[in-house]
């Protein structure tokens, strides 16, 4: 039979309740797809939420354990100010008074922006990390050994953690002077404060020093 | 009889003669034509249009069912585990509030620590080095130091004058060597008084790079200047007539430190 002969009259109400059944059969399918897909979403979500409010609440007893432990040692790491916000002014102030006491010839410095410290331990599952900041010195020295007291003395003094990253030690060239006022020894050192604190931090404690 | 016809023979009529007549041979077979099957075909095709129908409402609604019913499932199991979620959260901050409180999470003040105990192990000065330079230069009079430049940044790789490369450097195996970096120098100075002998400028400090050597803290020394290059890859020059005694004689060396630890776990090995 071609399709001019077909007699559309007779078939056509059969082809629409065809379309009618499959229309409401397809609208059924997908209304249960989405009630399935969104159900199982929150299964999921759910799910998630139980089983991390569940290790947290085992790990309570952990929490108490380490609170025991380390909370004292860090209240003494935040009164020497090596956790928590630079002591920028406490270091210069330090400086001035470490050059005075050992009567340096000369001591002149420069402290850098704080950066991350990438070198430093990343414990992983924690937001904490090591920040320093660069501070050059350029002293004068009688003797090599007034540069090993002016970092002790930084270290009896001044907030915070520091270690030296270079010295450059050049002699003076002609006699070796006894007076205070005169170097014999020039040093160009570069030291690492360090601070440890959270990112965060940064936005929520105001600038110290 | 004579065509065939069996049994009792009393009607009048001639019908079944004929018929029987007709049936003796089979017809050939006498099929509808298309104009007439026409609406036939259509009615198959309306039968067929409606059972099609009638499995699409079915299918969906078996399917939608099946799907349903693994949704109301979910559905039950997500309240269930929200229900669990919320009795863990009650028991969670009762037994936090238990806990003193904290400036920060627990977990963040031992990372904290740990950091600043890391960075505390890492601390450096050039004491240290000092004190091994200023030992073996004691037993050398005659060396004057010119400058010295330390470091704890990574040494540069350390081959002889001839090319080949330096005594073996001991690989760390302290994974906190890592941290705390090697220390490195570099020692300038020249020999004074010089009294123009080079063989024995070059013996000395020769010796003093070998004192250096032997101490427990020193992991590597290499000249990178001797007083007179004599070295077959080097240019040299120089004036027959100049005055040896008012020649120069400088040197450099190279120096690399052990890290503390290592030498500690070392001696405490020994």
């Amino acid at each position: 039979m071609t399709f001019k002969e077909i007699d559309w009259r007779i078939l056509r109400g059969p082809m629409a309740l065809l379309l009618i059944c499959a229309a409401f059969g397809g609208g059924l399918v997908m209304l249960s797809h989405t009630f399935v897909t969104k159900a199982k979403a929150e299964l999921r979500t759910h799910s998630a939420q139980f089983r991390s409010i569940r290790n947290q609440y085992h790990g309570v007893d952990e929490e108490g354990g380490i609170i025991d432990e380390y909370q004292p040692i860090y209240e003494q790491l935040v009164a020497r100010g090596v956790v928590g916000s630079e002591y920028r002014l406490d270091w210069v102030e330090a400086l001035r008074a470490s050059a005075q006491a050992l009567k340096l010839p000369s001591l002149r410095y420069t402290l850098d922006t704080q950066m991350p410290f990438e070198a430093g331990p990343k414990p992983p599952g924690t937001k904490s990390m090591a920040y320093s900041s660069v501070m050059t010195l350029e002293v004068g020295l009688l003797h090599e050994e007034d540069l090993f007291s002016l970092f002790d003395e930084l270290d009896r003094r001044a907030p915070g953690l520091f270690s030296v990253s270079s010295c450059t030690l050049s002699l003076d060239e002609g006699a070796i002077h006894a007076e205070a006022s005169l170097a014999n020894l020039n040093a160009e050192c570069k030291l690492d404060w360090f601070t440890v604190k959270m990112p965060e931090d940064e936005a929520t404690q105001p600038a110290r020093g | 009889a004579r065509i065939g016809l069996k049994g009792h023979y009393d009607s009048r009529f001639a019908d079944p003669v004929f018929v029987h007549l007709l049936a003796r041979k089979s017809p050939p077979n006498q099929y509808g034509p298309p104009s007439q099957t026409r609406y036939y075909t259509m009615h198959s095709w309306c039968a067929g249009l409606k059972v099609a129908s009638v499995a699409a409402v079915l299918g969906g609604v078996l399917v939608a069912g099946y799907e349903a019913s693994e949704g109301v499932v979910a559905t039950l199991d997500a309240q269930s585990a929200k229900d669990d979620a919320a009795f863990f959260r009650q028991r969670y901050e009762r037994a936090r509030a238990q806990l003193p409180p904290t400036p920060v999470h627990p977990r963040e003040m031992k990372a904290m620590v740990d950091i600043a105990t890391a960075l505390e192990e890492r601390k450096s000065t050039p004491h240290t080095f000092l004190n091994v330079l200023g030992l073996s230069l004691n037993a050398f009079p005659s060396l004057q130091l010119d400058g010295v430049d330390w470091s704890t940044e990574k040494p540069p790789s350390v081959t002889h004058s001839s090319g080949a490369r330096a005594s073996v450097a001991r690989e760390s195996t302290d994974p906190r060597n890592e941290l705390l970096g090697l220390q490195n120098a570099t020692v300038r100075g020249h020999i004074a008084p010089f009294k123009g002998n080079y063989r024995e400028a070059l013996a000395l400090v020769s010796r003093f790079a070998d004192s250096l050597r032997e101490q427990a803290r020193v992991r590597d020394v290499e000249v990178v200047v001797f007083p007179i290059g004599v070295s077959s890859r080097e240019r040299m020059s120089g004036d027959t007539q100049a005055d040896l005694a008012e020649a120069d004689a400088p040197f450099e060396l190279r120096v690399v430190l052990e890290p503390a630890l290592e030498v500690e776990s070392e001696q405490t090995s020994n």
